[in-house]
């Protein structure tokens, strides 16, 4: 049960920031290319 | 009765594994993206905050389904225990009622939902939230059946 609640909260953590930081690339990548380049 | 004369488990519907919710999130993340170039390199770069407040609550959105996936609601019923099991994002919640005394309660809400209850001893706790009305009804009826009056050991 233990090892299930780490392995979920380490599961989330890694998704949290997997989509996270897609995020921050592709807004800063939209702005780099939406201003030319 | 033996034990774990009736178990039922009910989980949402998220059949997507958390790689997949990435690859998703990806494939959905990119149209804003090209909208906000293609407005912006027309002039119009003002579409930018639109895109950022776009793209975090779709990863958020994300984020929250991936938290909720692995919730789940269980009825169990065995010897003289009915155990209502609810978990929602990292905590798990139990309630043991008492088969013979508690009271299957089927209502309607204001917006047609209809909201399943067990009730024993002042205490009450909602199932079946992962549930359409067919299944609610259809689970109510079996838990009327082992519950209350008809409860037989």
């Amino acid at each position: 049960m233990e090892q299930d609640n780490e392995k979920r909260r380490r599961n989330n953590l890694l998704v949290g920031w997997s989509i996270g930081i897609l995020a921050v690339i592709l807004y800063a990548a939209s702005i780099y290319f939406g201003m030319g380049g | 009765m033996a034990a774990a004369d009736y178990k039922i488990i009910s989980k949402p519907n998220c059949s997507m594994t958390p790689l997949g919710r990435v690859k998703l999130f990806l494939l959905l993340a990119v149209i804003p993206v090209l909208v906000g170039i293609g407005f912006s390199l027309a002039g119009m770069w003002l579409v930018f905050p639109f895109v950022g407040l776009e793209l975090f609550a779709l990863a958020y959105a994300f984020y929250y389904v991936n938290c909720h996936a692995s919730d789940y609601e269980s009825i169990t019923i065995d010897d003289d225990r009915l155990i209502v099991e609810k978990r929602n994002y990292n905590q798990t919640s139990q309630f043991v009622l008492n088969p013979y005394w508690a009271q299957v309660a089927l209502s309607g809400a204001p917006n047609g939902d209809l909201q399943l209850y067990l009730r024993s001893h002042g205490k009450e706790v909602e199932v079946g939230n992962y549930m359409n009305n067919e299944q609610r009804a259809a689970l109510a009826e079996q838990l009327q059946k082992r519950t209350g009056a008809t409860y037989r050991k």
